[in-house]
């Protein structure tokens, strides 16, 4: 096969030991961008394409490295903290250079598949170990950067190394079709199946995705879809029967998950310097996860309540 | 726990520990008597005054019974090991910070009268007095007489002041065949022995093995009395049970499960009572009784909810055992360790796995009790199952206080088989057990293993080589260097292994001394007798090594982390990236980096640290690992073994920062250096496999005597046996690239944290400090501090 590992691409996160996406103990590669715009979305920073700057004011001693460092006089030291004027800043990273505390972080690094590979390796014995451990691809949405995606999980399937993708489905099926040869398994994500819901919560509609996981059934990939819970905005018995009434149609579909909504991501919106949108919404009771499972149950479709 | 084990539990954890002098009477009472006669029938005879005048209880419901002293956690003197600093620190001893205990105003008084007898009479005082003539003089200016240690970098504190302990004796031998059968086996030795010296010992063992058999029909007619008004029917039949059974054992071979523990825990406690020594183990205690256990259930005899409340009594036994430190050694062992170590699966001597019921059963005991002695320990091999994994995993997060460690076969046997001097046999190596906190040793078959243990601060080393010999703290050149040069990271390291030779060499002389004065003073004829086959040697322990057993002497390097870390940033800020001269560093470093908190924090967080699995800083740790080890190989203990390495620091590494400046890491002066083997606090930023790939890199074959990696949690990922499950299969890839033993606490920063705010609240928090577990508001505030500031995974 060709190899062509100096393949590059945008990626703001590589965890260890992930042992929630996926069979066994798994390194998750988190990909840089994503077309949705999920108001809950709970990884903030992988949204953009490009880098972020992002500022933890508990880290920063103020010493103004970064203000003699910005180019383009962006920064500015308060009582507040430092104050960051986003219009003026072009992620030249120099600040970031400057900031020893690593108050100051720019979220996302260009690397190469080898490097990503490189990486993954080293926990192999894991892997191993733990039966079936390997990668698994997310973000951001990993299929934004197709060529990158592709080649990354290409190099990971020929070294032996089980391949995972966790995918919002937004994204031409051919980008699918080509990784799904590579693919071990497939999270899928469904948000609402009322296509106007669809854009208002995300920004995009949902055409595409439920095509993309209707035609996913002609392969022979395992599919678990993952389903947010996020209360009143997608957790109406009316959306959650007409998921369950769509994946019971869908024979890969091995499983649903229910994931709870949760406000874990709140801190990086402050980091980004942006409001978190959801403020008003708490996290639902186990109770309220039980009677959406109870949908899905009813229809014989096999659910699983994240905790 | 059934209300029984519930209510013991409470008055064992609750009774407030307190000084008890009946040891130091009866012992100061004999020793007068005895003066003049050979030393070994001296400790016989005092350890029978002892036995018999002590005074002994038996609690309400108790079913297993032996004390150590006169109340629970209650603890004895030692005098004859050493009474300046009882002297000197008596009167504090109810208010000090660390490790308090109660004395009453007449006791204290009494106390202060009878160690008048010992003076100059001591072990210390042999120590010291050997020391004198062994060391030279330039040594002897060096050496703090205080602190027992040279330029605050090697100390042997511990092993001129308290007994050695660190042993695991051949328990299988008091259960097959009785006290009375070791009587026999001595007196028939004794038949023809013309050496007089021979002769003293086989008398002393006679001797003592009469007062602990005395000891037991002491219980035994407590009991009777007991029995007698008792108006519980029920009570009063337990009564009658524990008479019987304490007529029975340790004198005669045991016959029930029931009794194989009450034999078990005279011959243990009496051990605890005859020498002040710590890490006292069990050995493999699923070995030793599950045969016991599985007769007695064909027979009818026993329930296994039975067996499990007879563990848990056992258990709470271990929890009364005490032992009061002086100050310097508090700091050393901070939460009233006693180490009292009890291992659990592996494999048989035949190479099968060894898994019984007994394994599941004593981790189940050890997770429902929820107390930090004894500390059960785990053998993984290739060959344990998934289900005894998972079990054990289950075991941790139900203790909550790191309660079982995990320990690999793969690399303790080999380590146990490339030991120099010891020629151990592949079925020895098989039967390991851990004693004390991480040292591999075979029950029964070492003989005590501290004989003078040595501890080198490495980050203390490290600082000393970086400004060229001289102690920046006070200006003083401690060390003439051979090495001036610095300018490139081989020349620093060239300058780090000359201080490490120079006080490598001091070892086997610090270790003369005191192994000389425990031969001297302070044999111990009842635990020799049960070990390997001193009876026929006619020999103590502590004459050392027999053709027959195994001798490896512990030396603990400090601090592996901090060092590694400061290596690695003087190589990387200054000979790979140039950021400072090396003088630059050493000034920020002279200062606390005061005024340099930008470029401290560029050393603390943007330069690579162990934890992270970089091999090029994993390397450095490697490289002091195998310059000790390999250097050490070449001597011969004096009791005629190997030295073995360890990288556990117990808690010596908040003493053990104090004295050690800021550090090119990044770290500030007189802050703790890193726990034993693990990563420096917060340093470990890649996630779990990360940093078990980094501590698995530095090899551990050659760490004879053990380390220790300390990893930290939050309960989250446990929720969900798949998140367990995947748990064991962390350890299990940890294993698989070569660890040799890992330990967890898993508990939230939150609640550590509200811990120190309301320390009464969380009065029963445990966490697992070092080879052992403590209650987490014993603990020193900078130790507690920096278990906060250790890296906690999630999952």
């Amino acid at each position: 096969m060709d190899s062509r590992t100096d393949v590059a691409g945008n990626v703001f996160n590589l965890e260890r030991y992930a042992i929630h996406d996926g069979p066994g103990i798994r390194t998750q590669v988190f990909f840089k961008g994503c077309p949705l715009r999920c108001l809950w979305c709970s990884n903030p920073e992988g949204m953009s394409f490009g880098p972020n700057l992002m500022y933890t004011r508990l880290l920063c001693i103020a010493c103004g490295a970064c203000v003699s460092a910005c180019p383009r006089d962006a920064l500015q030291l308060t009582g507040e903290g430092l104050q960051i004027d986003r219009s003026k800043c072009d992620l030249c990273g120099e600040c970031v250079n400057g900031c020893t505390s690593q108050a100051l972080e720019l979220n996302s690094s260009v690397v190469t598949v080898a490097q990503i590979v490189d990486e993954v390796e080293r926990d192999r014995v894991f892997y191993e170990v733990s039966g079936g451990g390997g990668v698994t691809l997310c973000g951001g949405e990993a299929l934004a950067q197709p060529a990158f995606a592709l080649e990354l999980l290409k190099q990971c399937k020929a070294r032996g190394v089980h391949t995972a993708i966790e995918t919002c489905g937004c994204c031409p099926f051919e980008a699918l079709e080509q990784a799904i040869r590579y693919l071990d398994f497939i999270f899928f994500d469904i948000k609402h199946m009322d296509a106007a819901e669809h854009r208002s919560l995300t920004e995009a509609g949902n055409a595409v995705i439920l095509d993309n996981l209707r035609k996913l059934q002609a392969f022979n990939v395992p599919i678990v879809v993952r389903v947010p819970v996020i209360p009143t905005l997608n957790d109406s018995t009316e959306n959650m029967e007409a998921i369950a009434a769509f994946v019971a149609t869908l024979p890969k579909v091995r499983a649903v998950e229910l994931l709870p909504y949760h406000r874990l991501g709140a801190g990086k919106y402050r980091k980004l310097g942006v409001d978190y949108p959801l403020d008003a919404i708490a996290a639902p009771s186990p109770a309220a996860m039980q009677k959406v499972k109870a949908i899905f149950d009813r229809r014989g479709v096999a659910c699983i309540v994240q905790p | 726990m059934n209300d029984r084990i519930a209510r013991l539990k409470d008055t064992v954890i609750h009774t407030y520990p307190e000084i008890c002098n009946d040891r130091l009477k009866a012992i100061t009472a004999s020793y007068r008597e005895t003066e003049g006669m050979p030393m070994v029938l001296r400790r016989a005879r005092a350890l029978q005054r002892i036995l018999t005048d002590m005074q002994i209880y038996i609690m309400n419901g108790e079913l297993i019974v032996g004390n150590q002293q006169f109340q629970p956690k209650s603890a004895p003197w030692f005098p004859e090991f050493s009474v300046q600093w009882i002297e000197d620190e008596i009167d504090d001893l109810a208010t000090r910070r660390l490790d308090p205990f109660r004395i009453t105003d007449d006791k204290r008084a009494e106390a202060k009268e009878l160690i008048q007898y010992w003076k100059g009479k001591t072990h210390r005082d042999l120590c010291l007095k050997k020391l004198d003539e062994m060391l030279s003089a330039e040594m002897k200016q060096r050496y703090d007489i205080h602190r027992c240690n040279i330029n605050q970098t090697l100390g042997n504190l511990y092993h001129t002041i308290t007994g050695d302990g660190h042993i695991i004796v051949d328990y299988a031998k008091v259960l097959s065949r009785g006290l009375s059968g070791v009587r026999a086996e001595a007196a028939a030795r004794l038949v023809g022995e013309s050496d007089p010296t021979k002769s003293d010992f086989l008398h002393a063992v006679i001797i003592s093995i009469d007062a602990v058999i005395r000891f037991a029909h002491r219980f035994a007619d407590l009991a009777a009395a007991k029995a007698a008004g008792e108006p519980d029917p029920a009570r009063k039949q337990e009564l009658l049970e524990i008479e019987r059974v304490c007529r029975q054992v340790p004198e005669r071979p045991a016959e029930t499960f029931r009794e194989a523990l009450q034999s078990v825990w005279f011959a243990h406690v009496v051990i605890q009572i005859e020498s002040s020594g710590q890490s006292i183990s069990f050995g493999r205690f699923d070995q030793l009784l599950n045969g016991f256990y599985q007769r007695d259930i064909e027979r009818g005899i026993l329930s296994r909810q039975q067996a499990l409340e007879l563990l848990q009594c056992f258990f709470l036994k271990a929890m009364e055992v005490n032992k009061v430190r002086d100050w310097g050694c508090t700091e050393y062992n901070t939460g009233y360790a006693m180490y009292q170590t009890l291992t659990v699966g592996g494999q048989t001597r035949d190479g099968q796995d060894a898994t019984n019921d007994m394994t599941y059963l004593l981790l189940e005991a050890t997770a429902d009790l929820k107390v930090q002695e004894p500390t059960t320990v785990l053998r993984v091999h290739k060959g344990t199952p998934d289900e005894l994994m998972n079990a054990a995993v289950n075991a941790l997060i139900e203790h909550r206080g790191g309660l079982p460690s995990f320990f690999s076969d793969e690399v303790a046997i080999p380590l146990l088989l490339r030991q120099p001097y010891n020629g151990i046999t592949l079925e020895d190596a098989r039967d390991w057990a851990v004693m004390g906190c991480v040292e591999p040793t075979v029950p029964g078959k070492y003989i005590p293993s501290t004989g003078g243990t040595c501890m080198i601060n490495l980050a203390k080393m490290f600082e000393l080589a970086f400004h060229g010999g001289t102690n920046p703290e006070t200006g003083v050149q401690v060390f003439r260097p051979e090495h001036t040069k610095l300018d490139s990271f081989e020349d620093l390291w060239q300058a780090y292994e000359e201080q490490l030779r120079y006080y490598m060499d001091l070892i086997p002389t610090l270790m003369k001394a005191t192994c000389a004065a425990y031969r001297e003073l302070t044999p111990t004829p009842f635990l020799s007798a049960l070990v390997s086959d001193r009876i026929a040697l006619a020999s103590d322990v502590f004459d050392g090594k027999g053709p027959n057993d195994y001798d490896v002497e512990l030396m603990e390097i400090h601090g592996l982390g901090t060092a590694t870390d400061a290596l690695a940033a003087v190589k990387i800020a200054v000979f790979d990236e140039g950021a400072f001269t090396l003088e630059q560093l050493r000034d920020m470093t002279r200062v606390n980096f005061l005024g340099y908190e930008r470029e401290r924090l560029y050393l603390k967080n943007k330069v690579a640290k162990y934890g992270n699995d970089i091999p090029e800083v994993d390397t450095i740790a490697k490289r002091i690992i195998d310059t000790v080890a390999d250097y050490m190989a070449r001597f011969v203990t004096p009791r005629g073994g190997c030295y073995g390495l360890s990288t556990q620091t117990t808690t010596c590494n908040v003493p053990d920062g104090r004295v050690v400046g800021a550090t090119p890491d990044g770290r500030l002066a007189h802050e703790a250096l890193s726990d034993n083997h693990s990563p420096s606090p917060g340093a470990e930023r890649k996630g779990p496999t990360a940093a078990m790939r980094s501590v698995a890199a530095t090899g551990h074959e050659k760490i004879g005597m053990g380390s220790l990696f300390n990893m930290k949690f939050t309960p989250m990922q446990f929720r969900t046996p798949e998140g367990r499950e995947k748990f064991a299969d962390l350890i299990g890839g940890f294993f698989g690239l070569g660890g040799y033993q890992v330990q967890f606490n898993i508990v939230s920063n939150e609640t550590l944290r509200e811990a120190q705010r309301d320390p009464v609240k969380y009065r029963d928090l445990i966490v697992k400090v070092a080879g052992y577990s403590a209650r987490f508001t014993d603990l020193d505030v900078q130790l507690q501090d920096q278990l906060i500031a250790r890296t906690i995974f999630g999952g």
